[in-house]
């Protein structure tokens, strides 16, 4: 998806035929919990986007030593840290981030990523093609 | 006699001075031209080595308007800004609220 979403951005989001619509799975324990209600501490500051991209830009990372990369990654998406740490350690967003995941999982998404595109959903990572023809379809182009 | 010679010679006296020397008084001598009219004569030679006002003044002088930094502003958006919003569930969109075609990303971040 990181070569993808790009390519998605330019070519049907900023022409406006596709919006992308995000949406929590925490799959992969303690440390997806932290990162997206990250997230969502980061939207309070009007950062959510720049702060999704800073995270992904750095996930190889973010196992290792999550603390530091989250602190760079707020750096890089112009977020106060102060702020940020603030909002997790009240864990402002933990409930609402668990219920953006329990609905997932209660409309069958068992793994991730997964796209859903009108009627049809797709598991894993596709390829720029496939969301083209998608696109295509869905639009009448 | 005498008493009138007196007065006379006084009168030729004072004549004789005002008739010869007067002239000496009043002419004007040379150093009483203005001195301003010899600096007037050689001043188009010395004014291009001394500064002018604008070129004295001109460092001192604060930056026009227009030289100003901008502060930046929290409102601009940039050139390639893209809309954001969120549904009515909540979950964060990307792109026109209106777009024909919806993209719906369920991941985590790691």
């Amino acid at each position: 998806m990181l070569e993808t979403e790009p390519q998605l951005i330019e070519q049907y989001i900023k022409t406006g035929t596709v919006k992308l619509v995000y949406r929590h799975l925490v799959q992969l324990g303690d440390r997806s919990l932290q990162l997206a209600e990250a997230s969502e501490c980061a939207a309070d500051q009007g950062k959510f986007w720049p702060m999704r991209q800073a995270i992904y830009a750095r996930y190889n990372q973010m196992l290792f030593d999550t603390e530091q990369e989250l602190a760079a990654a707020a750096a890089d998406a112009d977020v106060d840290l102060a702020q940020l740490n603030a909002c997790l350690d009240a864990a402002t967003h933990r409930a609402a981030v668990q219920a953006d995941h329990d609905a997932a999982t209660a409309e069958g998404i068992r793994s991730r990523p997964v796209f859903r595109l009108g009627e049809r959903t797709l598991i894993g990572a596709q390829p720029f093609t496939v969301f083209q023809d998608l696109i295509a379809q869905a639009s009448g182009r | 006699m005498t008493a009138y010679r007196i007065p006379i010679m006084l009168v030729l006296w004072v004549m004789f001075l005002v008739g010869c020397g007067g002239s000496v008084v009043v002419t004007p001598s040379p150093t009483a031209v203005p001195p301003t009219l010899a600096v007037a004569t050689t001043a188009p030679t010395a004014t291009p080595a001394l500064p002018t006002p604008e070129a004295a003044f001109t460092p001192t002088l604060p930056p026009a308007p227009t030289d100003l930094p901008v502060p930046p502003t929290a409102t601009v958006a940039p050139p390639d800004a893209i809309a954001e919003s969120r549904t009515a569930e909540g979950y964060h969109v990307l792109g026109d609220p209106n777009a024909p075609v919806t993209l719906v990303m369920f991941s985590d971040f790691l």
